[in-house]
């Protein structure tokens, strides 16, 4: 598969599943939740694999960082309590952390 | 002086407009320049010579020690040249005294180039060209390229030996991505990204 592909799809499935994921914690406003999976995902998977690649070449650390990233935009997006923001973040991202571990690394 | 200044504004207007224009002849929009030079690895066992190389255009000539790594100008041909010392004047060296029917210059067998550019997010960055003398005589100067040593941003570096004298083996680590995309992915994706995010949190407390 040519490379850029591969992260565009890797964009596309964490996406999909964060966005499952926040669905599943807060059942309202479905386009809003889709939107702010988007926006959220595109901020922190670019810097996360360039960190990856060129700064920390340590997986679970960065998984760390992101989820302690994506916890704050979440907190503040969806105006929720920062320890149910945590647990959204750390569940979403403990789960594509796995697909990632299991499919591409 | 009023044209002139027209001139220069003129000249200021277009290069600040189109960047680019400006390093055209250095560097080409979304390339890097490679720090990169030539060593030869066995000057000291030819104490009767000196070794020096020459580019006509830009570069000059330069005397070349153990251990020098030197680089020309980047669209110049280079020769190297040897010299028998008991001829050896520094203070002869010129345009002409390089000319091809000069009885004192053995010329080598190979002319070099410059390494060129790599593409903006390529992780290359030196490569150091090591040439060995092979044969030297009264007539004659053998080099050959025996390998080339490349350095990467992360700090690691690795060797890779000539398996023919015209092709430049490939380093092992090149960019994953077009240029342009890794702009987009790394740079231009997360910044939308998070302005947008901020403007919605913006709009959100200005309608409060």
């Amino acid at each position: 598969m040519i490379p850029m592909f591969g992260y565009i799809l890797s964009l596309i499935i964490t996406i999909i599943i964060e966005f499952g994921i926040i669905w599943i914690f807060i059942r309202k406003d479905i386009s809003k939740l889709f939107l702010y999976a988007v926006l959220i995902n595109a901020f922190t998977l670019p810097i996360a694999t360039f960190s990856y690649q060129n700064l920390i070449n340590n997986f679970y650390l960065i998984e760390t960082l992101v989820i302690f990233a994506e916890s704050i935009l979440i907190m503040l997006l969806l105006k929720k309590k920062y320890s149910k923001a945590l647990l959204i973040s750390f569940v979403a991202n403990f789960i594509t952390a796995m697909i990632s571990l299991l499919f591409f690394i | 002086m009023r044209n002139k200044l027209i001139i220069l504004f003129a000249f200021v207007l277009v290069f600040s407009v189109f960047p680019q224009a400006v390093s055209a002849d250095l560097i080409i929009p979304g390339t890097k320049s490679v720090n990169w030079c030539y060593e030869i690895s066995n000057v000291d066992d030819y104490p009767n010579y000196v070794f020096v190389f020459n580019e006509e255009r830009v570069t000059g000539h330069r005397v070349i020690n153990q251990g020098d790594c030197f680089s020309f100008y980047k669209i110049g041909l280079t020769s190297i040249y040897a010299i028998p010392k008991t001829e050896f004047n520094e203070s002869e060296l010129n345009r002409e005294f390089f000319e091809e029917n000069n009885p004192q210059l053995i010329k080598s067998n190979i002319q070099l180039n410059a390494f060129g550019s790599v593409q903006e997010n390529d992780p290359l960055q030196k490569a150091v060209i090591t040439l060995d003398i092979i044969s030297l005589s009264e007539s004659s100067f053998g080099i050959q390229k025996s390998k080339v040593t490349y350095t990467y941003t992360d700090g690691t570096s690795e060797e890779k030996v000539f398996q023919s004298q015209e092709i430049m083996p490939e380093p092992s680590k090149t960019a994953i991505m077009p240029w342009w995309f890794a702009k987009f992915w790394y740079i231009i994706l997360p910044i939308v990204a998070i302005v947008l995010i901020g403007i919605i949190l913006l709009v959100r407390r200005l309608k409060k």
